[in-house]
């Protein structure tokens, strides 16, 4: 089978503060795979899924991403992959304080210009119902408990329908019943679509439920 | 003093432009405050020396302004049979000043002349610090003549010692007699703008009498017309003298009595300084709605560190006392940089050698600029109360979860 | 609107400050075209305030600096979650330049409406357009994500 994620990493330095991390690191990544990444802090964890999620292009090494090279591709294209292909479920939730929770959702739609699509409604219809959130579609995010934002944060990121949905610390600030649920919805993705799941987690209960998982150690 | 060391070094300076506006808001209010505040209270001081010209029976000259004035025809011997009549039928108060002559001394200022006679040296009742006062029966061109010097010129010219100069009047070689010091500071308020004042630190004064007018010049003559004043006199004799110098020099004097002048000053003044008052409070009102707009938005970008800190034991009360603290150092930053603006705008006339206005004070500052820092300390205690207090209200409306989390 | 970083409040608050900031230049020019030869204490209180008008009117603007700095720190959670779902920084930032530029022109203009009423040259405030432009591509620099 093809990698749809065939990453070769020499260092990721961090001149400022003076150290690098990630050196010569290799990983690939079948499509409908679910990996999980653990490691002590300050390991790269963080760092490596905002490489994978091409938010961090400044590294040494070569990123190859669907077949394409990701340093030949332009910002835009980047954006564009960021937006379709690629779904973020963050442990801070990462939410726009000053928008709804339907808007924070709809917000890849905006950026994809298919916001008004009849066939894109019923799909966020269909996820909201999912997900369990439409009682606080118009409310704020502060207006809502941890576990609602964690939702909300999982329906943005698959409202696009990613072929690859990373998750940093996804269940980090929640209770038994509501990390349930996420996992539960990330694994449904992962079968219903074949989405490719990528966990970063110190949650080992978390990680067991990954086909592989991957220890980063510190560099000597 | 070590929370407000913390707080002040890692929380409020680590958004150092939100601190940075605060200050120029601050010194901008200050500012504002200390002109406005300066300008009431040199008004007053000049209305308070006005006030003792101000009695019944005494009329204060103005050259209307409307009158056509054409002073090269005036002919000095029209002037001299003006104040002839003057001298026979009234008793007058005359002080001109403004003749500026080049005169040696430690500070290298210009020098100016100030001629007083009997009756405006008694009314204005001058301090000295050394020496005596003026004797105005001296006789002129035959013998010495008293003076009085300013402040500036003490050193240079003791009490005792002669000064030998031309006359910028009588433009004659006079034998001058510092018989005493004129206290520091000494000035007159101008009768029409009492806001505006000439300070005699660099002023000799020389005492006029009959004898003297009949060997002034021109100048002196019309000068002394200008703000003259007309004691124990009538309505009606200060008609004739009107008329008389209309029809001898060509010019149209009004002779304002006691009740005139105080109408003169409620109609004038007192509006000029509402207006002062009002155009002060609305600009500071709007300074004031910006910094409390800068508060609650240094409050939105810093609730988590308040709310941190409040959530490991910090009490409301001393945050308070760390905010009151805070506003404190700005508002001495901005009184220390107020400060050190007037002080230098005062030396500036020193430097500049403006003697008119050059004047001795602690620090450089005259009794009216503390009286206007005091002032201006006041409305910052009213400000920084106001600003505090909403600064802690806002605060405690928010959860300390809430603020943790943001 | 939803693309843009700002909010409807965020666009009230950069108005009403360009307006303070717009009427006191105005003000400050206007009180020396007024013949205030009869009323030498109001005079000689507003010349203290005039004679220092480009420097007042300066450190006012230094307000809208404060507004693009707490502006930008408040939207960094929010431009890191713009970039997540399939925003670019330079788009943020091209955006944001074109907003402010919209909103200070918006707010130029309705200044106009007080040139108009006062008499003033039209071009009195244009000074100030120009420093503002200098503080938001000197703000735009500091558009960063959390």
């Amino acid at each position: 089978m093809n990698s749809i994620i065939k990453l070769e990493i020499q260092k990721k330095t961090f001149k400022k503060k003076g150290f690098s991390i990630l050196n010569d690191f290799k990983l690939e990544v079948e499509p409908g795979e679910r990996l999980c990444i653990i490691g002590e802090s300050g390991v790269g964890k963080t760092s490596l899924l905002n490489i994978i999620g091409l938010l961090d292009t400044q590294y040494q090494g070569s990123y190859k991403l669907f077949g394409s090279s990701v340093k030949d591709l332009s910002r835009n294209k980047l954006a564009e992959w960021r937006n379709q292909k690629i779904g973020f479920v963050l442990q801070e939730s990462a939410l726009i304080n000053s928008l709804t929770i339907e808007d924070n959702i709809k917000l890849p739609l905006m950026y994809a210009n298919i916001e008004k699509d009849l066939t894109v409604q019923d799909h966020f219809k269909r996820i909201v119902n999912k997900i369990g959130i439409e009682p606080i579609l118009k409310k704020k995010p502060l207006d809502c408990s941890g576990g609602q934002r964690s939702r909300a944060a999982f329906a943005r990121a698959v409202i696009m329908n990613p072929q690859i949905i990373l998750s940093d610390e996804p269940t980090a600030s929640l209770d038994l019943e509501n990390k349930e649920k996420i996992i539960n919805l990330l694994f449904d993705m992962n079968k219903e679509f074949n989405t490719t799941v990528i966990t970063v987690t110190h949650d080992l209960d978390v990680a067991n439920r990954h086909e592989r998982i991957i220890t980063l150690e510190r560099n000597e | 003093m070590k929370i407000l060391h913390f707080f002040i070094t890692r929380i409020f300076l680590k958004r150092w432009t939100l601190v940075l506006g605060m200050i120029i808001l601050l010194f901008l209010a200050n500012y504002l405050s200390f002109t406005a505040a300066r300008s009431i209270i040199s008004t007053f001081q000049g209305y308070q020396e006005i006030e003792t010209l101000n009695q019944e029976g005494t009329f204060i000259a103005n050259l209307d302004p409307n009158s056509e004035a054409d002073f090269d025809r005036i002919e000095i011997d029209d002037t001299k049979k003006v104040y002839e009549y003057l001298n026979k039928n009234y008793t007058y108060a005359m002080q001109v000043d403004g003749f500026v002559t080049s005169l040696y001394n430690k500070y290298k200022m210009e020098v100016s002349f100030n001629y007083i006679n009997e009756e405006a040296y008694k009314i204005n009742q001058f301090r000295l610090s050394q020496g005596n006062h003026l004797n105005f029966n001296y006789k002129f061109n035959k013998e010495e003549i008293p003076v009085l010097v300013g402040a500036g010129l003490a050193t240079t010219y003791p009490v005792g010692s002669y000064i030998e100069i031309t006359d910028p009047v009588t433009q004659q070689l006079v034998n001058l007699k510092v018989q005493g010091v004129l206290e520091k500071n000494t000035h007159r308020s101008n009768f029409y703008a009492p806001n505006s004042k000439n300070y005699f630190n660099f002023s000799i004064f020389l005492p006029i009498n009959e004898e003297f007018i009949q060997s002034a010049g021109l100048d002196l003559l019309v000068n002394g017309l200008m703000d003259m004043v007309l004691l124990d006199s009538t309505k009606e004799k200060a008609t004739n003298l009107s008329e008389l110098i209309q029809e001898n020099l060509g010019l149209k004097f009004n002779f304002f009595n006691q009740q005139e002048n105080f109408n003169y000053f409620e109609d004038s003044y007192f509006d000029s300084l509402k207006i002062i008052c009002i155009i002060t409070f609305i600009l500071l009102l709007i300074i004031v709605c910006l910094a409390i707009w800068n508060t609650l938005v240094s409050i939105r970008l810093m609730i988590k560190d308040f709310t941190i800190n409040l959530l490991v034991g910090l009490s409301y009360s001393k945050l308070r006392a760390i905010f009151y603290s805070y506003f404190g150092i700005l508002f001495s930053i901005n009184l220390v940089i107020l400060f050190v603006i007037t002080a230098f705008n005062r030396y500036g006339f020193w430097l500049k050698k403006d003697s008119i206005f050059a004047t001795y004070g602690m620090f450089g500052l005259i009794s009216m600029d503390w009286i206007a820092l005091l002032i201006v300390l006041f409305i910052d205690l009213i400000i920084g109360f106001t600003i505090v207090e909403l600064t802690i209200k806002k605060i405690k409306s928010i959860p300390i979860s809430v603020g943790v989390l943001k | 609107m939803k693309y843009s970083l700002f909010r409807f409040f965020d666009v009230f608050e950069a108005v009403a400050i360009y307006l303070i900031c717009f009427a006191s230049n105005l003000l400050c020019i206007y009180v020396q075209t007024l013949n205030l030869e009869g009323s030498s204490i109001l005079k000689s209180f507003l010349e203290s305030i005039t004679d220092y008008q480009l420097i007042i009117n300066i450190f006012l603007t230094f307000i809208i600096i404060v507004f693009h700095y707490q502006f930008l720190n408040r939207r960094k959670t929010e431009i890191f979650c713009r970039i997540l779902v399939g925003d670019t920084m330079v788009n943020i930032i091209i955006r944001y330049i074109l907003n402010s530029i919209a909103i200070l022109v918006f707010s130029f203009l309705l200044s106009l409406s007080l040139n108009f009423y006062l008499g003033l040259n039209v071009t009195s405030n244009l000074y100030l357009v120009l420093i503002f432009i200098i503080y938001i591509l000197f703000s735009a620099c500091q558009v960063k994500k959390e």
